[in-house]
C-alpha cells in the first residue's frame, strides 16, 4: 500500500493505463468545453484560457514526462480533428513545448517557482511556440500579437496554477487509489 | 495528500511575482514600440506579395477577393482593412476586425493570407517588437 503511493510508474499496469486514460479524457473534455466559450472581448482572436493545460501540468509531474507528452499530443490531434491542420500544428507545438518546460520546472528538489509561476511559464511557452508556428505559416506579421498574448498568458497561467491547486487533492487521490 | 505536499511546490513561491512582472514588462515594451499612422496596406498570400494599397489614394471602400484553397474577401477602406468574408473553418480572421494602425496585422492562417499595415518609412522588421 505504501509502496504503491510512492511509485506510480511501478504500480500495476492496469491502474496506470486507467489513470492515464482518465487524464487524457479530462484534457479533451476541457478542450471541448473551451470551444463552447464565446469569443473573449479585448483579446486576440483564437486566444483561449487553456483549461486543459491543468491536465498537462499535472501530468508533467504527477505521471512523468513521457505520458504527459502523449496527452499533449492527444490534445493536438483533437484540435486537428475538430478545427483542421493549422489548429493541429499550433496546438501540438504549443502543448509539447509547454509540457516540457513545466516538467523541467516541477522536477523534485529543483523548483524555482510555485504552481502559479509554473502555470505562467507554461502558458507563455505555449503562446510563444504557437506564435512561432503562426509566423512560419503566415509570416512575421503575427508577432504583432506578442504583447497581448504575453499579458493573456500571465492571466491564464495564474488561473491554471490556482485551479491545479484546487484539483490537486482529487487528482492525487485518484492516482493513488 | 501527505506525500502530495512534498511532491508539489506551494501555490506561490517568492520568484513567481518577479516572473509575472518580467513578462508583463516585456509585453509593455513590445506594445509601446513606436507605431505610426498606417499609410500602406500590404497584402500577402503564402508569403508572396499580392498587393500594396496606398490608403491615401483611395476615397471609398472596396472589396478585394483572394482566391485559393480557402477564398477570402478583404474590405479595404481609407482608414483600415478587415477580412469581410472567409471560407476558412474558424473565421478568426474576420473576428480580428478592422486594422488601422501601422504595425497592426490581420491574418487568416488556413488561407495563408495576411494583411499588415505599414507606416511608410518604417522598416518591416520593426513589427517584431
Amino acid at each position: 500500500m505504501q509502496e504503491k503511493k510512492h511509485d506510480f510508474n511501478r504500480g500495476p499496469a492496469a491502474r496506470r493505463v486507467a489513470f492515464l486514460g482518465l487524464l487524457g479524457a479530462l484534457a479533451l473534455a476541457l478542450s471541448g468545453l473551451e470551444m463552447l466559450l464565446p469569443p473573449l472581448p479585448m483579446l486576440p482572436p483564437g486566444a483561449k484560457p487553456g483549461l486543459s493545460n491543468i491536465v498537462t501540468m499535472y501530468a508533467a509531474s504527477g505521471v512523468g514526462l513521457g505520458p504527459a507528452l502523449v496527452i499533449a499530443l492527444l490534445k493536438g490531434v483533437f484540435a486537428g480533428v475538430t478545427r483542421g491542420l493549422t489548429a493541429f500544428l499550433m496546438s501540438t507545438c504549443g502543448g509539447l513545448l509547454s509540457t516540457l518546460v513545466m516538467a523541467l520546472l516541477l522536477r523534485p528538489k529543483k523548483r524555482p517557482f510555485g504552481l502559479v509561476g509554473v502555470g505562467i511559464a507554461g502558458a507563455v511557452t505555449h503562446n510563444a511556440a504557437q506564435l512561432c508556428v503562426a509566423s512560419c505559416l503566415a509570416g512575421g506579421v503575427v508577432w504583432y500579437y506578442l504583447p497581448f498574448l504575453l499579458v493573456f498568458a500571465v492571466l491564464t497561467g495564474t488561473l491554471t496554477g490556482l485551479l491545479l491547486r484546487v484539483t490537486l487533492p482529487v487528482l492525487e487521490h485518484l492516482r493513488n487509489l | 495528500m501527505e506525500d502530495g505536499r512534498k511532491k508539489w511546490p506551494a501555490l506561490l513561491r517568492p520568484r513567481d511575482m518577479p516572473l509575472a512582472l518580467l513578462i508583463l514588462a516585456v509585453a509593455a515594451a513590445a506594445w509601446l514600440w513606436p507605431h505610426g499612422q498606417a499609410q500602406v496596406a500590404v497584402i500577402e498570400q503564402d508569403g508572396k506579395l499580392l498587393a500594396r494599397v496606398e490608403l491615401a489614394h483611395i476615397t471609398q471602400g472596396y472589396a478585394m477577393e483572394i482566391p485559393g484553397e480557402y477564398p477570402v474577401t478583404l474590405w479595404i477602406e481609407p482608414d483600415g482593412v478587415c477580412f469581410q468574408d472567409a471560407s476558412c473553418p474558424d473565421k478568426l480572421c474576420i473576428r480580428t476586425g478592422k486594422i488601422s494602425r501601422a504595425g497592426e496585422a490581420a491574418v487568416c492562417l488556413p488561407a495563408r493570407v495576411s494583411v499588415r499595415m505599414e507606416g511608410g518609412s518604417r522598416p518591416v522588421d520593426g513589427v517584431t517588437g
